[in-house]
């Protein structure tokens, strides 16, 4: 059988980085074939290339052994290249015909008004043969979940007939129940010889739909393989490039004294109920569970920026319940947000100006400030912490995804924090820069910090963490010492519960 | 089915309107009569035709701020030209591309300085409102023509020809947004913009149509407030962006994820005319007209908030 898609000596640069490095691919029809690489490795920019929406340096695309250069994802999509994007690209108040043929509806001859009979016909044949006859497709697709929501978008993509579909990240927001049925529409589609390009890092589901791994490493091509030919530890390390012990340092210290107790906390929106948990000073406690298991929601309550339904929390043995995140910043605890460049940072703003943030008040409490004394303070930090920037007066987001997250680290000992949670600090940073906040996260801990952390990743919440607490549907689902960590074990935790 | 229930819901202005009337139905007498509601509808008729326009712009999460001096700018410009001599069909066509024309600025600037619609059109109005005070010399023109009693006055089933222009604005409106390409790349725009690029369509085509859209349906308001008071003001069409702008978001259109419509938008226009119109009736001085209105539109919105709060609990 030939390959449908050849991807040969693929370069593409952007400023500064070699994204892709001389990159090969193929694809077979019918073939469920995967990309994994660690954040930076290029998976993305491989399928963008693929899809038109980046043009490569250099390099050759052959789709059936003709050479292709598209310029944009419509001509891709006209050749029959379809894509599902890990962010869903619904429009929230258009049902679902209306989504799936988004801008290519079916309409009267000669007019712009839209034969609704005719594309609701084909939204309800389409859902009917990926199984999902369920689907109300007169609603607007807001009042769906968001798996029905994947299906529409899947649908989507098959409705232009294409030979090959690239699904990025596509079970990032899905539950488990719903990632299987996912799975089975995928084995629907390579029955229909569609070839798939699945970019994804969740090894466990590797192993339910892959037919081939490629695997990519700071833009460069490292090896395919077959599904099942390596173990998982030995994926990583070819992901990773360096044996992981390397990665994750801790040094050994003493935790002394109880920092942060939450008692049996619940939140109005059911996303948390009941939950317990303790870090001591000097302590990196990791919080572990799929997206969607209620970690982040826990965090924002602790945070008091949502309203507790009941329990309590404790700073340094305080009552702060209920307090929000103004009186909490105060008392010594600081938030890292999953989502750096939205809520942790002003990424338009200087770095002086972010790192002061949060401690305006105390470095000036007589109301005017003094912009070379904010520098001067910043300048500390960036020496301290080796945030690479020519200077502070730069604004943030010129900063690499790893030294911005310097940044909202300096920001918190800038307030002298002493309690941090860390929401997935890693994400979306490159191998080199994750071992510096490890290292830097590891340092805080040696001074007595203590520190909650958030993550989706096995292998930096086993590596980092004294002890964890394992999430499931809103609960607690089990607690762990360090000693026991077992990635078997805490996977199913997060899967099943206890 | 519960989440049914919860989209197909007649906006909450609907039935402040009917207390409303309850109230003014107790303090006026012979509120309730059928030349009360076909004052009400017509002089509801040109504010209709302008929140039709507006409500494409608040989807597209704007606000056209200039609707209101389009409306001036084109009633003085259509009285010039009949005083020029220029016949009755060619100066409506005239005034009508005109309005095109402003619409077409405003949605050019937004769209290709990818600048708010706010702030563009906080401009422009002020730039069209001139050019409305410089075609008058800041004076109120005149023109007799039957037409304009014809438009205003005459009725056809029991309702002025001004009436059934503007609902006739808003079925091709609803027809426009619900059922045609455009409509779903305006809904688009709003929810989902991304969405948009991605399935090849034009983000900057599709904000300028809704602008140009927008900027012919203040022309046909202008056209009927025209006729309604038979001159030329180049203040007539003041505040009326802002009262087309509190409809729309009154008839539940938000201004986040492109949800709502014109349907809604209906609801929230009688609304406006019915709390204006009866506290003229009830004898209230104009001077505290306006605190009031300001006072029950902003109670009205708190009001639509908390219930969409309580519902998303």
């Amino acid at each position: 059988m030939e390959p449908i898609l050849k991807v040969k000596n693929l370069t593409k640069e952007f400023p500064g980085v070699k994204a892709l490095d001389n990159v090969q691919f193929d694809l077979f029809p019918g073939e469920v074939h995967i990309l994994v690489g660690e954040n930076g490795a290029g998976k993305s920019t491989l399928s963008k290339c693929i899809l038109g929406a980046y043009q490569p340096e250099s390099g050759e695309i052959y789709l059936e052994d003709k050479k292709v250069d598209f310029k944009t994802p419509k001509e891709a999509l006209a050749n029959g290249i379809a894509a599902v994007y890990q962010e869903l690209t619904m429009i929230p108040y258009l049902n679902a015909a209306q989504n799936i043929f988004f801008n290519r509806e079916p309409v009267y001859k000669g007019t712009n008004i839209i034969n609704q009979k005719l594309m609701q016909t084909q939204a309800k044949e389409l859902l009917r043969n990926l199984n999902c006859e369920n689907i109300d497709t007169t609603k607007p697709v807001k009042y769906l979940g968001v798996a029905e929501q994947q299906m529409i978008e899947i649908a989507k993509a098959i409705s232009i007939d294409p030979k090959i579909i690239i699904f990025d990240e596509p079970t990032a927001t899905l539950s488990d129940r719903e990632v299987e049925s996912f799975f089975e529409q995928i084995h629907l589609l390579k029955k229909r010889n569609i070839g798939i390009i699945y970019v994804s890092h969740r090894m466990k589901e590797f192993h339910h739909i892959g037919d081939r791994i490629t695997v990519l490493r700071d833009g460069k091509y490292i090896k395919t393989l077959r599904e099942g030919e390596l173990s998982d530890e030995e994926l990583v390390n070819l992901m990773v490039g360096r044996d992981i012990a390397q990665v994750y340092v801790r040094t050994p210290n003493d935790h002394s004294g109880e920092a942060l107790r939450v008692e049996n906390i619940s939140d109005r929106a059911g996303k948390v109920e009941d939950c317990s948990l303790v870090v001591n000073k000097g302590e990196i406690v990791g919080l572990a569970g799929l997206v969607g298991a209620g970690r982040t929601e826990m965090a924002r309550l602790i945070f008091g920026i949502d309203k507790l339904k009941g329990g309590k929390i404790y700073l340094h043995g305080k009552e702060v319940s209920g307090k929000g995140p103004s009186f909490l910043v105060n008392e010594g605890l600081g938030f890292l947000p999953e989502d750096r460049k939205q809520l942790g940072l002003a990424v338009r703003a200087p770095i002086s100006w972010n790192i002061a943030a949060v401690s305006l008040k105390k470095i000036f409490p007589h109301f005017f400030v003094s912009q070379s004394k904010n520098d001067e303070i910043a300048d500390e930090y960036v020496k301290s912490l080796k945030i690479a920037t020519p200077s502070v007066k730069k604004m943030a987001r010129a900063l690499s995804g790893g030294n911005q997250q310097k940044v909202v680290i300096a920001k918190w000992l800038s307030a002298n924090t002493d309690v941090i949670i860390f929401d997935e600090p890693t994400r979306g940073i490159d191998v080199g820069a994750k071992m510096e906040i490890y290292a830097l996260m590891d340092r805080l801990a040696s001074e007595g910090k203590a520190i909650l952390m958030i993550s989706s990743e096995m292998q930096e919440i086993i590596g980092m963490s004294d002890r964890m607490y394992i999430m499931n549907n809103g609960s607690i689902a089990g607690h762990i010492e360090r000693e026991e960590f077992a990635a078997e074990k805490i996977g199913q935790m997060m899967l099943l519960g206890s | 089915m519960k989440n049914k229930e919860k989209y197909l819901k007649v906006p909450p202005a609907l039935y402040m309107m009917l207390a409303l009337m309850l109230i003014y139905g107790i303090l006026v007498d012979n509120y309730f009569t059928a030349q009360n509601m076909v004052n009400i509808a017509s002089q509801a008729a040109p504010l209709l035709v302008i929140a039709c326009g507006q409500t494409l712009i608040v989807l597209l999460q704007g606000t056209d701020l200039s609707l209101g001096s389009i409306v001036s700018v084109v009633s003085v410009l259509w009285i010039v030209l009949l005083n020029l001599g220029v016949p009755m069909w060619l100066s409506m066509i005239v005034v009508l591309l005109s309005s095109a024309v402003f619409g077409l600025i405003n949605g050019v600037i937004v769209a290709k300085g990818m600048l708010p619609a706010f702030i563009v059109t906080l401009g422009t109005q002020n730039i069209f409102k001139s050019v409305a005070l410089l075609l008058c010399n800041s004076q109120t023109l005149y023109f007799s023509h039957s037409i304009f009693r014809t438009i205003a006055k005459e009725k056809l089933l029991g309702m002025p020809y001004s009436v059934w222009i503007a609902i006739l604005c808003f079925i091709i409106t609803w027809i426009v947004l619900r059922k045609t390409t455009f409509g779903m790349k305006i809904t688009g725009l709003g929810g989902n913009s991304e969405a948009l690029t991605l399935a090849g369509a034009s983000i900057s085509r599709n904000t300028i149509k809704a602008f140009v859209y927008a900027g012919v349906m203040a022309g046909i308001g202008g056209l009927l407030l025209c006729c309604r008071i038979e001159s030329g003001n180049p203040n007539s069409g003041n505040g009326l962006e802002f009262n087309a702008i509190a409809a729309v978001l009154l008839g539940g259109t938000s201004m986040r994820e492109g949800r709502g419509g014109v349907g809604g938008t209906i609801f929230g226009v009688l609304f406006m005319q019915v709390l204006k119109s009866g506290l003229t009736q009830v004898g209230l001085s104009s001077i505290y007209q306006n605190a009031i209105i300001g006072i029950v539109v902003l109670a009205a919105i708190i009001f639509d908030a908390f219930l969409k709060k309580q519902q998303e609990m």
